[in-house]
This record gives C-alpha cells, structure tokens and sequence, in this order.
C-alpha cells in the first residue's frame, strides 16, 4: 500500500493529474482493472494525465477492455454499461425453460387429477341421488294403488330413473378412471422430475477477469481491494 | 402404498360393489293387484248367488238376484282404499261399487234380471282415481 502511494506520488512530480469519474452499470457490482494492475471498484478516482487501462467487468456480464484517457485537471467522465455474457444469457433461457416446463410437469398433472376428483366426486353424488330415485320408484311400487300411476311408474319413471342410474354410474366410472390415471401420471412425472437437475451457470468471464489479476475473491482479498483503492485517491 | 393399500383401496372396492347394484327390473314388477299388468292368485273370490224379494211400493214384491263376492285384500302391498267397476257380462250392465265401510272388502251386486241355470258372470276391476286394473272375470249360478 505505501509502496503504491510513493509510487503515484513520484509520477505526479513529473505529470499532471486528472479526475476521472465512472457512471458504470450495473451500479453495485461492477469492478475493473486498472492499468492490468489493480482491482478497484471506486466510483471517482484521481489518475496521471494520459490514456489507462480500464478492463471493466460485473458478475454474469461480458468483460469490457477499454482505455480512458485523463485529462489533467478536468474531471473525465465516462459512462460504462456492460452486457450480459452470451453465457449468462443462454443459461437464463435454459433456466426459464427449465422453469416453465417444470412449473408445466408440476402443476398441470395435479390440475388435471384435482379437476378429475372433483367431477368424480360429483358423479359420486349423482349416483347416489340416481340410486335413491331408482329405490324410491321401487318402492312406490309397493305403495301405490292407482292404476294409472302404477303404469306410469313402470312405463316410465322406472325406466327414466334406471337410465340416470345408468349414466351416472357411467360418468363415475369414467371420472374415478380419469382421475387414477391422472394421479398417477402426477406421481410419475414428480418422480420423474426430481432427476432433472436445474441449468447451472459458470460465470466464464469472471474467472478470465480473475485470471487477469490472478485475483480470488474472498473475505481476506476483499479487505485488501479496499485498502489499496483508497491509497490511491 | 401402506395408506393406498389400506384405506383406499377397500374403499374403492366397495365403492365399484355398487356398480354391480341389482337393477329394478319392472318385468318382475307385478304382484300388486292394482297393476293393469298384474299376474298372481286371483283378487276377487265369488261368495255365492241368491234370490232376494224387495218390496216395491206401486209395484210389489221384486225378486232380483244377488251376487256376492268379495276381494281379497290379503294381496294388497300396502293398506288401500278403492272402488270396484262392475260389468255385468249377462245384461251388459256396469256399475262402480265402493267400501261401505272401511275395512270391509265384502260386495254384493244385486240384478234385475233372474236368469237360472245360467252363470251369472261379472267382469270385476279394482279402481282408482277413474283408472282401473287387470279385469278378472267371476261366475256364479242359480
């Protein structure tokens, strides 16, 4: 850090310095490389007059290498946006994708097998009611002692009740199968989906970033990063 | 596959039983004696013929014949009242006779026309609300 210092400070004799002032986006997270030396991540900083190295890069976005010329004493601003990776960008695509059809493998199945509960469920009820009319006409039989009625009853309402007790019991059956067959499709396909792993993203750029410096981020480095950069200003 | 095993699928099995629920079949619907369609014992029983002399006034003594019969209320399903239509297959006559009294199920058909040696036969209907059953036919002879 003192040997930094001395060293700016023994330039400045001979050169003037500039301001120069960084509007980089993203706003939090972009650090760069100054002059193939120092990792900074400073906003404003003060530099020897002439051009300088800038190689600008933020988590999942592209590397920018560029040079910054300074201006002695003027402030220089300069306003860095950075891509995103191709990397990064076809890993989000993935990622949706891996998420939509997820969401779609997850969901849809037990939609299905809800829905099909229910409408078994109400076919259910039906049949019951259609079993109740078909007893209730049954026992009418017994009850009644009007010609008439006793024809009707067995010339039609019989016949009418037998015919929803019929279809009801149809309708049942076919829910109830399609609500096995779409739980188990759920069951299957949730099973099936706890062996596909998400996308995963490896930052390329960072570690070519990284590779500049031979820079590792952690705790220990970061503290550094810090000290150094205020040194220089 | 413990709780599937246990519980639903017992559940199920007795569920489906009820698709095998025995049908009403209404062909073998026809023991009820008010059924137009009805098979079974016969629901009038003759009780015999006579002779009985009603006083007239102006006119005198009428001798009118007299069948009875009754119904057999043992086939009823259930406690009913009804009437019974009458045709009197001799004269061509009909007639709607009711209960006299509740419970009683006793009739008496009383015709002008005395004619021995020959069967007097009724067409006998049991009645309800202007519709009527299975026709049964009886006999008797003076």
């Amino acid at each position: 850090m003192l040997l930094g210092t001395i060293l700016v400070s023994a330039r400045s004799v001979a050169q003037s310095t500039g301001q120069v002032r960084l509007l980089m986006e993203p706003a939090g997270t972009t650090s760069y490389l100054l002059d193939n030396e120092h990792r900074m991540v400073q906003r404003e900083l003060n530099l020897l007059e002439g051009p300088h190295r800038f190689v600008f890069w933020a988590p999942e976005r592209k590397m920018l290498d560029t040079t910054i010329t300074v201006v002695p004493d003027r402030v220089t601003e300069v306003r860095i946006v950075l891509r995103y990776a191709e990397e990064y960008i076809s890993y989000r695509d993935d990622l949706r994708r891996y998420e939509r059809g997820h969401g779609l493998v997850r969901h849809v199945p037990a939609v299905v097998a809800g829905a099909a509960a229910i409408w078994a469920g109400a076919s259910l009820i039906r049949w019951g009611k259609a079993d109740r009319t078909l007893s209730d006409a049954e026992e009418a039989y017994i009850t009644l002692a009007d010609p008439g009625d006793i024809a009707d009853l067995k010339g039609k309402r019989i016949p009418d009740a037998k015919q929803d007790f019929r279809n009801a019991r149809a309708q049942f059956i076919v829910a109830s199968g399609v609500f096995a067959l779409s739980a188990g499709a759920t069951w299957f396909v949730r099973e099936r989906a706890k062996d596909r792993q998400p996308p995963t993203y490896e930052d390329k750029e960072r570690i070519r970033f990284e590779g500049l410096t031979g820079w590792n981020e952690g705790p220990g480095r970061a503290g550094l990063l810090a000290t150094f950069s205020l040194s220089i200003r | 596959m413990n709780t599937f095993s246990r519980t639903l699928l017992p559940a199920l099995l007795v569920l489906f039983a009820g698709c095998y629920k025995d049908e009403v079949d209404t062909g073998s619907l026809t023991n009820n004696p008010f059924d137009p369609e009805y098979v079974g014992p016969s629901v009038f029983e003759m009780q015999g013929t006579s002779v009985q002399v009603t006083f007239i006034p102006g006119i005198g003594n009428v001798p009118q014949q007299v069948v009875e019969f009754r119904v057999r209320n043992e086939l009823f399903l259930s406690d009913v009242t009804y009437s019974v239509l009458l045709k009197d297959l001799g004269t061509g006559s009909t007639a709607e006779l009711r209960q006299a009294v509740a419970g009683s199920h006793g009739y008496s058909y009383v015709r002008d026309t005395i004619i021995e040696q020959v069967p007097a036969c009724l067409e006998l209907r049991l009645s309800n609300n202007f519709s009527a059953a299975k026709a049964e036919v009886i006999c008797a002879t003076l």
